[in-house]
């Protein structure tokens, strides 16, 4: 079976056909997710996020240039409409900060539950200046290359790579025993 | 950890995966079939508004194209362009009688005339 291209989905649905963009959604959706969630820190903000994003690619489908890759325009779009989003909601997100920071510091037996890798993972990401938790995400969980990162952040690849040395070298410290565990 | 290379030009898959177990979301299925539908109410929405734009719109061009039929067809076919002396010049008198600054003599009127016939 063929597969069937990004350039080419993107082609169809510059000609108006709503399904071809349903399965370029459905191939970047999750990525676009957890990205989304990186800049927002809340699960349904970063859905409003990713679904604003969709609908604004969407309407600017035909602008999409088909000779240049989909995900990072995608993503760019995606990433736009959650930096809006949490221009909008910066209060909200203030008074959610409590909560987080409680939970960097439960006790020593929970270290293997599953709730203290969340809250050492909030409280690492916490640590990094955004662009590095976003450079690090999108190199270490979603597999972008260098490029293309520098590409979406608008930075020089050497400033991705220095991010991601950066970021693995924070989030190594704080997760050590998780890292054992999973490698 | 130790032996991992910071620079390391591949993807630390361990890091990788914790990051995308703590990021997922879950469900991508009903957030795409969500947005799915949005798609296609947006397309719907777009042709409502194109439809009522249309609308008004052709009804505009179509008074427009009518004016501009009217106007054509006046401007294709202008009035004769007839003059004082025209309309009270009995037929056959020349206009030289007409034409003087002065009123002509009943003489030339009538040797006018009768030259005609």
């Amino acid at each position: 079976m063929t597969v069937v291209t990004d350039a080419e989905l993107a082609a169809e649905a510059a000609s108006g056909n709503p399904d071809a963009f349903g399965r370029l959604v459905e191939r970047h959706a999750p990525a676009a997710r957890r990205v989304a969630r990186l800049f927002l820190q809340d699960g349904d903000d970063a859905d409003d996020a990713v679904q604003d994003g969709m609908l604004s690619a969407w309407r600017a489908i035909d602008r999409f240039d088909t000779g240049r890759p989909f995900r990072p325009w995608l993503l760019r779009i995606v990433l736009n409409s959650a930096r809006d989003l949490r221009r909008r909601r910066v209060v909200r997100r203030t008074e959610q900060l409590p909560d987080s920071q409680a939970s960097r510091t439960p006790g020593p037996e929970h270290e293997t539950d599953r709730r203290l890798l969340r809250a050492r993972l909030d409280a690492a990401l916490a640590t990094l200046p955004e662009r590095q938790r976003v450079a690090v995400t999108l190199f270490d969980a979603e597999g972008y290359p260098h490029a293309e990162i520098a590409a979406l952040l608008g930075v020089p690849e050497g400033t991705v790579r220095s991010d991601v040395f950066h970021a693995r070298r924070a989030l190594r410290k704080e997760l050590a025993p998780f890292l054992e565990e999973v490698r | 950890m130790i032996g991992h290379d910071p620079f390391d030009a591949q993807p630390d898959a361990a890091l990788g995966r914790l990051l995308r177990e703590h990021l997922d979301a879950g469900d991508d299925g009903a957030f795409v079939a969500r947005v799915r539908g949005m798609l296609a109410s947006e397309r719907d929405t777009s042709w409502d508004v194109l439809t009522r734009w249309a609308r008004p719109g052709l009804a505009a061009a179509a008074s427009i194209a009518v004016g501009l039929g009217l106007w054509l067809a006046l401007a294709g076919n202008p009035e004769p362009s007839a003059t004082l002396a025209d309309a009270i010049r009995p037929a056959g008198a020349p206009a030289t009688v007409l034409a003087g600054a002065q009123a002509p003599s009943s003489e030339s009127v009538i040797g006018a005339l009768m030259v005609d016939r």
